[in-house]
């Protein structure tokens, strides 16, 4: 093995080093906690950039290490990996100085930075795993590693929040596992490859895939929160802001949603996926959550709320794209990992300084944020619009290449659903959009920080912004060379063998 | 690429740019006072020769822009308008303390408006009409009374529907046909599998712009809630983004659409005669204007509807909708801004009242297809379509048209009527001069900018309108108009005053929103009895569920117990994970 291969475990290392050392600070280390921090993020930033342009120029990576009985615990970074690993990558960078900036001077933040770190180290060992078995192991890890996130309020809703998000994703973990067993029993270990991996099943055994893929879906549906799996997803959101900005623009959902793509493309293949009559099934399901939790964000008031149960609809798009058979609509499920995330995350960071600045939490109190935090309100709005779907910000690029996926895999319905979800948030995001910007607020705000030249803190000020510009960014520049919609691109003509 | 061909990029960048300003609290004054000029290069452009196509790959899903004969025509009456409304609101909201966010909003609608005039694709097309959609809600709701949120509410809900229509129509479009330029799109698209939901789609989707029946309820609401300068542009500028998206998409010339073409001239009438009926009995003049362009629009989408059933005239429809357009945008602006003069004139000299109403009076009478006038060229157009397609024209229509100019005499009346009223109650304070100049170019330009516009066939439209023998035509329906107003005036006027009033603003939204409400209210009913329902079934699941892992949710609380005590409840996670991979291993 060269010291190339290597790279993947670097990366994962990156942030799992830095994160073990944290626990060992005493609380009032700032600035080593951050100094750690921010190292661990930008170096992975940086060897990320360095397999991403190796990737693009056909360079390969992958590391292996034997485990037992011929087993592997195995790192690559095949494209799709790296749309993720990517994406993680920048995301955990802006949540880090988010997150600094959130709990300045709250308690415990070795512990949360500590269990941050080794959740990001997870996530991508999540997207470079290059078996199942090794992917297995870190949506274990990330399970476990999320836990201590989402109860570090240690309130008792908290606590609560963090036996439901257990349970579920236990539970979750251990159809994923059964399934993931099943399949090695009978395949031998499955790799991940591009157009799948089971093509050495025997004939005779084909009659168990489908019951193997309803385990594998159902296990990564939880962390996916596929309707009816979905609903320790709203309770979580009891976690502090920057939790629940990475538990739903990367880390748990995305991984589920992740997961599936996997084992749609890259273990079972589309073709052998349609040919097995499982993603019409999945197409229902996935539209299914799309519609419901769009209509369960409309009845809430509690903006992280509305966030969260937008979160259930937005990644089943994913879902949908995954499967549809077609190069449009794989393009479209596949460019939306990449633009859901920073869409969530920068509404998530809006919600927190929202919260954090003048204690607005309710969707109907929103008047006059315009005015006292334009850049936040303005940040707010770009995601909110990019989240309908209106052009040129990203999530119209999602939605039109599902759209233009659904009429070429000869499902116009497809179609309905994206517009309906479309009207639907813009039911429940353009009311706060109109609030903010046109509805004046007579009382004085709660000011719940000191106030300075900014509208609050600018590490909390600052994510948001740059997030909202790669939103608009990601639309405006589409067809710039490796923007995520070029590179979703690339992994689709991977998957169809072209 | 030479500086020419740069123009159309240019003609939406430098708004959109001057907008990003205003962002600044510093550089705001200077933004605003940049704003009237920002419109220049598109103006240049559409007087400049045309420099090509130009692409811009990496932009968005790969943007061509052109400037064709028809979009120069188009630009030709919008950049212009754009500007002028934007030096006329720097006079108008001089008071206003949050001007600068209505200048924001006006850039960027007016930035999507050029950019959709330049668009050379589908594609691009939507993708500025959404711009120009979405921003214009801030410039309708910009004073913030209920009126105004009133009307942005009703426009907004149509945008959506509107981006609801148009998503799969263009969609269907682009799949089937390819993101070709516009020259090259009619022909794939009138061969397409699909090509009547397309047709429908575009149709509805940009019809909703249009104000075309039944999709036109929220410009009465929305002309005359918005800003003066703003309800300018919306009734003259805006509206006309819907007539170029049927102009650019319509699959016509190729094959006859005989059930597309009926359907298009049957609305377009309706439209033309509810849009006088409806308009008389309004008591507020922006509202009346309002219907106006309801009428108005209705006619040009006329041409269009013989030009599908008859292919050989769509060139000559495309032309007469465009002319029509040029004409009408001036004309409409004119009067919207002139409402504003007269408010700001009231209470004046009597001489200066008949300055004012004589300025307004022209423009009106040019919409009513007076003599010499833009509206004279416009139908004169009109008329040619009929003619051009012959035999295959329903009969009924020439006939008619005419009958529509008497219409709109009695509504411009009845504007000049209501204008007169505001000039009697008193005004606040002086007006600015930057008012009135703009006013008062946009008055010239709607009456003499036929004699030299270089617009596609606008001048061949003028000579067969201002030729002698053609004097009588433009001139009976308006006669006949005055004459039935001086009669309903003197034989009914109790019975006109009784109709004041009768149909309100929106019309048909008022029931339609009666049984929104009551259809929403039982849908609430309906949630809270199925909510209740859903909770019970839950909680009997729930209740299972519970029992089965009791025994496991104590050793969670353990967990939880050790995981507050840290480190070592960290540290046992990191064992776990470390036994666990080690595990693996040995």
């Amino acid at each position: 093995m060269t010291a190339a291969q290597w790279l993947p475990v670097f990366v994962v290392l990156s942030s799992l080093l830095p994160g073990i050392v944290i626990f060992l600070l005493r609380e009032e280390a700032y600035w080593a906690r951050t100094l750690l921090n921010l190292t661990g993020a930008v170096l992975k930033l940086a060897l990320v950039a360095v397999m991403a342009v190796g990737v693009f120029q056909g360079q390969t990576y992958e590391a292996r290490f034997p485990l037992f009985a011929g087993q592997d615990l195995a790192l690559h970074a095949a494209p799709l990996s790296l749309l993720f690993v990517v994406l993680s990558s920048v995301l955990w960078l802006v949540t880090t100085l988010y997150a600094i900036g959130y709990l300045e001077s709250s308690p415990h933040r070795s512990r949360f930075f500590g269990f941050f770190s080794l959740c990001v180290s997870a996530t991508t060992g999540i997207a470079m795993a290059a078996n199942l078995l090794s992917f297995v192991l870190f949506y274990e890890m990330l399970t476990l590693a999320t836990y201590p996130l989402v109860v570090h309020r240690g309130t008792p809703e908290a606590l609560r929040a963090g036996r439901v998000y257990l349970g579920y994703t236990l539970a979750g973990g251990a159809l994923l596992l059964l399934g993931a067993i099943w399949l090695t029993a009978l395949a031998g270990p499955v790799n991940f490859a591009e157009a799948g991996s089971l093509a050495n099943v025997p004939p005779s055994a084909r009659g168990v895939l489908p019951v193997i893929f309803v385990l594998l879906i159902a296990g990564l549906g939880v962390k996916a929160s596929l309707v009816p799996l979905h609903s320790w997803l709203p309770i979580a959101m009891i976690a502090p802001a920057p939790v629940s900005a990475l538990l739903h623009a990367v880390a748990v959902v995305k991984a589920g949603a992740f997961g599936i793509v996997r084992v749609v493309y890259d273990v079972f293949g589309v073709r052998l996926s349609a040919e097995l009559g499982l993603l019409g099934p999945l197409a229902v399901l996935a539209s299914l959550t799309i519609l419901y939790g769009s209509i369960m964000a409309l009845r809430q008031t509690d903006l992280k709320r509305r966030l969260a149960f937008s979160t259930i609809s937005q990644v089943s798009y994913i879902v949908l794209g995954t499967s549809i058979v077609g190069a449009f609509a794989t393009t479209g499920g596949l460019v939306h990992i990449v633009h859901q995330g920073i869409m969530k995350i920068t509404l998530f960071f809006c919600a927190g300084n929202f919260a954090e600045t003048v204690g607005i939490t309710d969707v109907r109190r929103m008047h006059g944020l315009g005015r006292r935090m334009p850049l936040t309100a303005a940040a707010f709005t770009v995601a909110a619009l990019g989240m309908i779907g209106i052009p040129p910000l990203a999530g119209f690029i999602s939605k039109w290449y599902l759209g233009l996926g659904a009429l070429e895999g000869g499902s116009p319905w497809a179609i309905v659903i994206l517009l309906v979800s479309t009207l639907l948030n813009a039911a429940y995001f353009l009311p706060i959009v109109n609030d903010m910007w046109f509805r004046s607020r007579p009382e004085p705000w709660d000011e719940r920080l000191p106030r300075g030249r900014l509208e609050t803190r600018w590490l909390l000020l600052a994510p948001p912004v740059v997030m909202a510009v790669l939103v608009a960014a990601a639309g405006i520049l589409a067809e710039v060379p490796m923007s995520p919609l070029e590179w979703s691109r690339l992994i689709t003509g991977l998957e169809y063998g072209r | 690429m030479t500086v020419v061909s740069l123009l159309p990029a240019l003609s939406v960048l430098v708004p959109l740019l001057v907008a990003g300003l205003l962002i600044f609290g510093s550089l705001r004054p200077i933004a605003m006072r940049l704003a009237p000029w920002t419109l220049l290069p598109g103006f240049a452009a559409a007087l400049l020769p045309a420099g090509g196509p130009v692409e811009f790959p990496w932009v968005f899903l790969g943007l061509r822009l052109n400037l064709d004969d028809l979009g120069r025509t188009f630009l030709l009456f919008s950049a212009p308008l754009w500007g002028l409304a934007a030096a006329y609101a720097a006079g108008y909201l001089r008071e206003d303390r949050k001007r600068h966010r209505f200048f924001a909003y006006f850039l960027l609608a007016a930035a999507g408006n050029i950019g959709l005039i330049v668009a050379a694709d589908l594609l691009g097309y939507y993708l500025f009409f959404a711009v120009l959609s979405v921003s214009g809600y801030g410039i309708i709701v910009h004073e913030q009374t209920p009126t105004a949120f009133q009307a942005g509410r009703v426009y907004i809900m149509l945008v959506v529907l509107g981006e609801l229509l148009l998503f799969p129509g263009v969609a269907l479009a682009v799949y089937e046909c390819g993101n070709v330029p516009f020259g090259r799109l009619a022909a794939p698209l009138a061969d397409a599998p699909h090509r009547d939901w397309i047709v429908l789609f575009t149709f509805a989707g940009f019809g909703i712009k249009a104000g075309a029946i039944p999709l036109h309820v929220w410009l009465p609401l929305a002309h005359p809630a918005a800003p003066t300068p703003a309800s300018a542009v919306l009734s003259g500028v805006m509206i006309k983004a819907g007539l170029l998206g049927w102009l650019r998409v319509l699959p016509g010339g190729i094959v006859p659409l005989e059930a597309w073409g009926q359907t298009f001239l049957t609305l377009g009438l309706a439209a033309a005669v509810l849009g006088v009926a409806a308009g008389t009995m309004q008591s507020n003049p922006k509202t009346v204007l309002a219907y106006s362009s309801i009428s108005q629009m209705g006619l040009m989408t006329v041409p269009l509807g013989i030009g599908m059933i008859a292919p050989a005239a769509w060139p000559y429809a495309v032309t007469a909708a465009a002319v029509y357009a040029f004409h009408h945008a001036l004309a409409k602006s004119a009067l919207f801004l002139g409402v504003g003069v007269a408010r700001g004139f009231g209470g004046g000299s009597r001489r200066r009242h008949a300055t004012i109403l004589v300025a307004l009076a022209l423009p009106a009478a040019a919409l009513a297809g007076a003599p010499l006038s833009g509206g004279a060229a416009a139908k004169a157009a009109l008329k040619g379509v009929v003619e051009a397609a012959g035999d295959a024209a329903p009969a009924w229509v020439s006939p008619l048209l005419p009958l529509t100019a008497v219409g709109t005499t009695v509504l411009m009346l009845r504007f000049l009527f209501l204008a007169r009223r505001l000039l009697a109650e008193p005004a606040h304070g002086p007006l600015p001069r930057s008012m009135t100049a703009a006013w008062g170019i946009v008055t010239v330009l709607a009456t003499a900018a036929f004699a030299f516009a270089p617009g596609r066939g606008i001048r061949e439209a003028a000579l067969k309108a201002f030729a002698p023998a053609a004097q009588w035509a433009s001139l009976w329906p308006l006669l006949a108009g005055l004459v039935l107003t001086a009669a309903l005036l003197r034989t009914a006027p109790e019975t006109l005053r009784r109709w004041e009033n009768r149909i309100p603003p929106g019309d048909i939204l008022v029931p339609v929103a009666r049984v929104g409400a009551r259809a929403a209210a039982r849908y609430r009913a309906w949630d809270v009895a199925a909510t209740d329902r859903a909770r019970e079934w839950a909680a009997g699941l729930f209740k299972l569920a519970r029992r089965a892992i009791l025994k496991g949710e104590k050793g969670a609380r353990r967990f939880e117990r050790n995981v507050e005590r840290w480190p070592a409840g960290a540290l046992g996670v990191l064992v776990l994970i470390a036994l666990l991979f080690a595990a693996l291993a040995g």
